[in-house]
């Protein structure tokens, strides 16, 4: 057991082994009236007031011996002593002992000069312990003995050991409290400590022998502590020594004026210890005795000797409170210990985690105190150079002539009166601030407080109220030329789209009551904001499938880029797109008026007759105007088509080609896609009349619609010819702009082809508009329409200009065609493949004769390997490019492999990298600080730390 | 109240500062959008990204003070009123209004016995490589005009490269490639690049690139003068080769009117795009990698977005371009038959949706000479024309980057500095490897998922035996046998391994001692003791 001990003991205890069990056995049993004190509230109290404000003179004048790094312990053997009161024969660690009997082992290690080291005896050389042999051998082997009797005696019932043997365990635990705790105990142990010593200094100084057995039994509890403690300090504590030297001395020297009373108090404790522990010179009383009465008639008869005793006793009750479990109590005790010890190191927590999260740190630590600010003297001019600057700067009045700054001067004018005023002025102007201070935290507190119990309706008061804030600021931004929020308003762009892209927009209330309401059909400004809404739906539904989109109203002019990938990538020219484009949005504006027509909550409503009438007129008004619109599109567009060489197309009746040649046939540019677009808008426009309440059947119409078209193209283009600028020849460089140039040979190229295409018969005419409805509905199956393109080129009767030579000259080439080619041939290499695992014979017959029905029963066995799906592919909406989808396997090593520790997302990890750290592209400073070392190391000695921060 | 309100306003308009000067900051060096730490849960990760973030934001916004140190402005030919055209302007024009030591920069080489000739700069744009078709070569420091050799190959040279500086350059000739230093000197003669018809070089990855003639793209590592790759576009002769400045990729022109992108790291090419109708004459790509120009004989000149791969604008010129080169201020120089075109804002119209730029910013020729090669100087505002009659230095206002970054390319360097600039561009070298489409690419995530790893590994493939790699390895007394014993033959354990080494091993010392004694015969009693013990 004592190994054990040993071994849960820290390194330090080792030094010195002690027998706990002896020490337990001398302590033992005396701890009735320490108990009894502990637990008397009142009397504490008292106590405490009292001595809250203990000098070092009032304690020295215990007549004890102790020191102040003695009392560590004290707490904790006190409660042994409370463990100790139940002993029986045996101690747990196997230390069996008898009733007055002196064991000589006992006493040995008992010895206090052994426990001592060398080191230790120098130092308290002047200073013995009471009970140590080298100064009174035999009393002090007595007194052990006695001690022993007492605890056996004050017993009141020898039971189960078991527990003891735990508690003790537990209690030699409670030994091996680190350092830490034990100098947070010394506090409150002090004050016991204090406590006690006035009481018996009190008491000495009273002379009050009267109720000496009191005193004694005060002594005799106190006594064993002191060994105790005393042997704790010579192992336990040789780190708390260095600390506590100097107060030892003190007291040391104190114990030497109190020398004279001890011998006194010893001559009390030179006897032979009787059967209830206690020495001769310790008077047994009745009132000792009287717990332990269990006789309820003896009790009553005694009673009037326990009011004596309690009055002598001032207040200890005449029955102790039965102690707490060992257990508890060690638990309770063991809560306090690790409290405390957690407050201690609960001080270094922030400087730990400063230190943790600090960017960089280095060692040698600087020192905290060292941190004094010199201050800098003025820089006096030294060389030629610097005191002309300074003349310079002092003429120009930036710098004083004496060197000092106006901050500098105003600093030292103060100074000077605070010196002029008496102290306690300045004292008084300090608390002033210091109060003030102390307003503004608590009025900080307070804002938080209040901050914290804010209503909702509050908070949104104040959100409105900043939002208009910002609002103005923003708007106060935006007057100064400055866009600051650009981001911030793509972001609400976005979330608009978004919100259109979802059915948010298109199931809105407003979108809703329209279409119940039928308010479309009547209300113009609903109708304009219900094709709007349609129109920017489409749109964005064309942004989401990649294809580029430019409103009609942010026309340009003369610009042949690409609109889409989707587009006839040959076809230049942006005007014919354009066109279209307006096409469409008419068409779907037609589209969107006859559509509402019909339906609606007041359909009834709309299909009586006046109501009929009404809209009917309406219609016809909007169907002119849209006549209108279209036939000035087309007009426009004769005058395109007839700049290109190609005919392809033809429209128009053979009756009205008569009448008017130039609309009979209309050349169209080998790669446009005009026309599809145009004979959608006629489509359109047919399924209009279909609905249309007056109906005007499409044929008439249509010739009439031609009709004026031709008139109209025939006036375009007059009008375009006298606009075309004579100059333009000269200026080379608006070559690139082409349209103008083009146009001009489209114009000649519109005659001639008039002359060659005179005698085309009247059976395209018919076809192409099938035709073209085809493509159309295959949506712009490009092959085919190559197809068409290059059957259409046979017709072309003469080569203009360079670039439709150019055209001419490649077209040949199939490269288009090739390259489609090749991009199917690539979509079907990297996309799924199908693998055929049969094997010949497997789950059926195979060899010579077996039929083919036989061969083709046999079950295949098909994998997939999945590959890049078509649609999933990069260059899946360009039509001009291919884009390797394999996986580039050096360029693997690069990558990391999986996301890095901490980060969550991988556009956390991903943006955390768009730094570069490098020198080429960041400034000096960026580049040092983000290259510094986390941990610095100077030359030096690495300190501990010594306190936290 | 009245008083906050004013304290409010300073306060704003001082916010309103701090947050035009960030937002600028942000713009120009923010590399994309800052990671939220709003969403993040974990507390130490939002530390950590705070942090980070913090640090970036100083960083852009220290790189914008650092703006102060970039003196030099930039600007172009303005007309004055409506009716002037900058294209008007003719170089005797520029050079009477400019500097005298500017004016000096714009000069004619008459060398019209050498045919046709191309030029190029050095990448700090100090000195000038000519190269004649008909095998005449020089270099020069061309604002001294002195000559730093002049040689006559007496072979037909296809194209001329400076490497990574004035030292060495490598001349596309009849059937190889040959590099000279700077004395003219031939130091190698690359036979793997046969028939070359396009040089281009890669100076941070130090990979000389050629196209050949039967259709190879050819890249030599010319700081350790190993053959990388032979690429084979199969497409036949190529008739343009360009490089894009921001992520080392090569672009291929190609008969049909296709261009290829090619890395080192693919066997087939990255992307493959139809430009052209006929043969592409010639490719540039911006610096920024953001969009090529290119020519081809169908009469056009392309603009691609090369981000997204699709053509941005199109614009016909009279007769095909021979040469196009982009300049560091995105000038875009255009020759076409004997004419030389340089346009402006070509990509920030593409960049704005806008319609096609009008009307070109300079102009010149026009004077019989056909236009074969044209090259911007680096930090200067100068386009080299080379054509059919010799050289010419054109001075185009606003072309060049004025201010350079010396890390980078010093125009002003000595000897030393020259020297400390190859081995620092040496130990900064990338490997091949890193090249790729998306120049990020490095240290991304890889997101392949894990079906895909499981496919790509072979599994027939046999495990590799430790001591057959250490056979053939390492001779002599600490041979890479001998270490594996010594190192992992200690142990007590038996096998098989083990068994074979110590096999090996003494096979080994058996046939040394044989050899040796073998030698010992061989020099006789009296010089036996000569006879060397490991060999």
């Amino acid at each position: 057991m004592p190994r054990q001990q040993t071994q849960s003991r820290g390194p330090k205890d080792r030094g010195a082994p002690r027998p706990p069990a002896q020490k337990r056995q001398k302590g033992s049993g005396l701890d009735a009236l320490s108990r009894a004190e502990e637990q008397i509230p009142t009397k504490l109290g008292v106590r405490r007031n009292r001595l809250g404000d203990y000098d070092d003179g009032e304690w020295r004048k215990r007549p004890t011996g102790q020191d102040d790094d003695d009392e560590n312990e004290r707490p904790i053997y006190k409660k042994r002593r409370t463990d100790a009161s139940d002993e029986g024969g045996s101690d747990s660690e196997g230390h069996a002992w008898k009733l007055g009997q002196v064991d000589s082992d006992d006493d040995e290690s008992l010895d206090s000069d052994e426990a001592l080291g060398s080191s230790d005896e120098e130092r308290f050389e002047g200073f013995t312990f009471r009970g140590s042999s080298s100064h009174t051998s035999k009393p002090k082997a007595k007194r052990a003995d006695k001690k022993k009797r007492a605890g056996i005696n004050l017993s009141e019932d020898v039971d189960g050991s078991e527990e003891e043997e735990s508690g003790e365990e537990d209690d030699d635990d409670e030994d091996g409290i680190d350092l830490l705790t034990a100098w947070d105990m010394n506090t409150a142990a002090e004050e016991k400590e204090a406590k006690k010593a006035a009481d018996k200094a009190r008491k000495a100084a009273n002379g009050d022998y009267s109720d000496e057995d009191s005193g004694s039994e005060g002594d005799s509890e106190d006594d064993p502590s002191d060994d105790d403690t005393e042997l704790s300090l010579s192992d336990d504590d040789a780190a708390a020594q260095k600390h506590g030297l100097s107060k030892l001395q003190d007291f040391v020297k104190s114990m030497e004026s109190e020398r004279a009373r001890k011998p006194k108090q010893k001559s009390q404790e030179q006897g032979t210890p009787t059967v209830y522990g206690l020495t001769s010179s310790r008077k047994l009383t009745v009132a000792d005795l009287l717990p332990t009465i269990t006789d309820s008639r003896l009790k009553s008869s005694l009673k009037h000797v326990d009011a004596i005793a309690q009055a002598s006793k001032t207040g200890i009750p005449g029955k102790l409170d039965a102690p707490l479990a060992k257990r508890q109590q060690d638990k309770l005790d063991r809560t306090a210990a690790y409290e405390k010890s957690k407050e201690t190191l609960d001080r270094w927590l922030e400087t730990v985690k400063a230190n943790r999260k600090a960017e960089h740190l280095t060692f040698p630590l600087p020192d905290p105190d060292a941190q004094q600010f010199h201050r800098l003297d003025v820089a006096k001019p030294k060389t030629d150079l610097e005191s002309t600057i300074h003349d310079i700067l002092v003429e120009s009045g930036l710098a004083e002539a004496n060197g000092k700054s106006a901050e500098d001067q105003v600093q030292g004018f103060e100074e000077l009166q605070a010196r002029t005023l008496p102290i306690e002025e300045i004292q008084a102007r300090r608390a002033e601030l210091r109060k003030r201070r102390d307003l503004l935290f608590r009025e900080e507190v307070r804002a938080k407080r209040i901050k914290k119990i804010k209503s909702k309706s509050y908070r949104r008061v104040h959100r409105k109220e900043r939002e208009r804030l910002e609002q103005r600021e923003r708007q106060a931004l935006l007057e100064s030329g400055v866009d600051l929020d650009e981001m911030e308003r793509d972001e609400n762009e976005r979330k608009r789209a978004e919100a259109r892209m979802g059915s948010k927009h298109r199931d809105s209330k407003w979108a809703k009551s329209n279409k119940e309401s039928g308010r479309t059909a009547w209300d113009e400004e609903a109708r304009n904001s219900a094709a709007d809404l349609a129109m920017r739906e489409e749109e964005l539904r064309k942004r989401i499938e990649g294809k580029r989109v430019s409103r009609g109203d942010e026309d340009y002019l003369g610009s042949s880029s690409s609109e889409s990938e989707d587009e006839d990538p040959w076809a230049s020219d942006a005007e014919d797109r354009e066109k279209r484009k307006m096409r469409e949005q008419l068409a779907a504006l037609e589209g969107g008026a006859s559509d509402d027509g019909g339906k609606g909550a007041h359909s009834s409503l709309f299909s009586m007759k006046f109501m009929k009438n009404a809209e009917a007129a309406r219609k016809e008004q909007n169907d002119a105007e849209l006549r209108r619109l279209n036939r000035e599109l087309h007009g426009e567009d004769s005058q395109s088509e007839a700049e290109s060489e190609t005919g392809r197309r033809k429209f128009g009746q053979s009756d009205k080609t008569e009448a008017n040649p130039q609309a009979k046939a209309l050349p169209r540019n080998e790669f446009e896609e005009a026309s599809d677009s145009e004979d959608e808008t006629r489509q359109h426009a047919v399924t209009d009349h279909n609905v249309d309440i007056i109906v005007d059947r499409s044929a008439k119409q249509n010739t009439a619609l031609f009709a004026s078209n031709t008139t109209s193209r025939s006036t375009q283009k007059m009008f375009s010819q006298q606009k075309e600028p004579p100059a333009e020849e000269e200026n080379p460089w608006l070559v690139q702009t082409e349209r103008n140039n083009r146009r001009r040979a489209g114009a000649d190229a519109q005659e001639t082809v008039d002359i060659s295409l005179d005698a085309q018969p009247q059976v395209s005419q018919i076809k192409s508009p099938a035709k073209e409805i085809k493509t159309v509905k295959a949506v712009a199956s490009r092959q085919q329409q190559e197809e068409n393109d290059s059957d259409d080129e046979d017709s072309v009767p003469v080569l203009l200009k360079n670039h439709d030579l150019v055209k001419r000259a490649f077209a040949g080439d199939e490269v288009v065609q090739d390259f489609e080619q090749e991009k199917m041939d690539t979509i079907a290499e990297e996309g799924d493949k199908v693998v055929d695992n049969t094997l010949d014979g497997w789950g059926s017959w195979a060899g010579d004769g077996i039929s083919n029905r036989q061969k083709k029963k046999q079950k295949r066995d098909l994998t997939v390997v999945e590959g890049v799906k078509p649609e999933k592919r990069k260059d899946a909406k360009l039509s001009r490019v291919i884009i390797n989808e394999k996986r580039i396997q050096k360029n693997k090593k690069y990558l990391a492999s999986q996301l890095p520790h901490e980060f969550e997302t991988k556009a956390q990890y991903e943006r955390s990298l768009r730094m570069p750290i490098g020198p080429e592209w960041s400034t000096k400073e960026t580049y040092q600080s983000s290259t510094k070392p986390r941990v610095m190391l100077k030359p030096g000695i690495i300190k501990p730390m010594e306190k936290p921060i | 109240m009245a008083d906050s309100a004013s304290n409010q306003a300073g306060v704003t308009a001082e916010d309103r500062a701090a947050k035009q000067r960030l937002a600028e900051a942000q713009k120009a060096y923010g590399r994309g959008k800052a990671n939220s730490t709003k969403n993040i849960r974990d507390k130490k990760i939002r530390g950590t990204l705070k942090a980070q973030e913090a640090k970036h934001k100083e960083a852009i916004l220290q790189a914008k003070d650092a703006e102060i140190l970039l003196e030099h402005g930039a600007g172009f030919i303005e007309p004055e009123g409506e009716l002037e055209r900058t294209y008007k302007v003719r170089q005797d024009e520029i050079k009477d209004s400019v500097g005298l030591e500017t004016a000096k920069k714009g000069f004619e080489l008459r060398l019209t016995d050498a045919g046709p000739y191309r030029a190029d700069y050095t990448r700090n744009g100090r000195n000038l490589l000519l190269a004649g078709r008909k095998g005449h070569l020089a270099t020069m420091d061309w604002r001294d005009g002195k000559l730093g050799c002049e040689l006559q190959l007496g072979e037909t040279i296809r194209d001329a490269r400076w490497l990574h500086n004035s030292q060495f350059f490598a001349v596309a000739q009849k059937k190889y490639v040959y590099i000279y230093d700077h004395n003219g000197v031939e130091l190698h003669c690359l036979k793997k690049h046969l028939e070359p018809l396009f040089l281009e070089f890669l100076p941070y990855h130090f990979l000389l690139t050629s196209a050949t003639m039967a259709g190879f793209i050819k890249y030599t590592d010319t700081s350790t003068g190993q053959l990388v790759t032979e690429l084979p576009t199969k497409l036949g002769r190529p008739t343009a080769l360009a490089q894009n400045p921001h992520n080392a990729i090569l672009h291929c022109g190609h008969q049909n009117g296709a261009v290829t992108l090619w890395s080192p790291n693919s066997q087939t090419s990255l992307v493959k795009a139809l430009v052209h109708r006929g043969p592409v004459r010639s490719m540039a790509i911006d610096r920024l990698g953001r969009y090529m120009v290119s020519t081809g004989q169908d009469q056009r000149m392309n603009i691609w977005d090369i981000r997204m791969f699709r053509e941005v604008h199109s614009y016909s010129c009279f007769q095909p371009g021979a040469s196009v080169s982009i300049s560091d201020r995105n000038l875009t120089a255009v020759g076409w038959g004997t004419q030389v075109s340089v346009w402006r804002g070509l990509f920030d119209a593409a960049q704005a949706d806008q319609g096609k730029v009008q009307s070109p910013y300079m102009a010149w020729g026009g004077d019989g000479q056909r236009i074969e090669n044209l090259r911007w100087c680096p930090y200067e505002d100068v386009l080299g024309v080379g054509h059919d009659q010799g050289f010419a230095s054109l001075l185009v206002p606003g072309a060049g980057e004025p201010n350079f970054d010396s890390l980078e390319a010093n125009p002003y360097e000595n000897v030393r500095q020259r020297q400390e600039a190859e081995v620092h561009a040496l130990l900064h070298k990338l490997k091949p490897d890193m090249i790729s489409l998306d120049p990020n690419v490095i240290g991304k995530l890889d997101t392949i998922n894990n079906q895909k790893v499981q496919e790509s590994r072979d599994l027939d493939k046999k495990p590799e035996d430790p001591i057959e790699k250490l056979k053939n390895r390492g001779r002599g007394r600490n041979s890479a046998l001998r270490n594996y014993i010594r190192k992992k033959g200690r142990t007590n354990v038996i096998d098989e391994k083990r068994l074979k080494a110590e096999a090996l091993h003494k096979e080994r010392m058996a046939r040394n001692k044989d050899k040796l004694r073998q030698e010992r015969q061989d020099l006789g009693p009296a010089l036996a003791r000569f006879a060397k013990k490991d060999s």
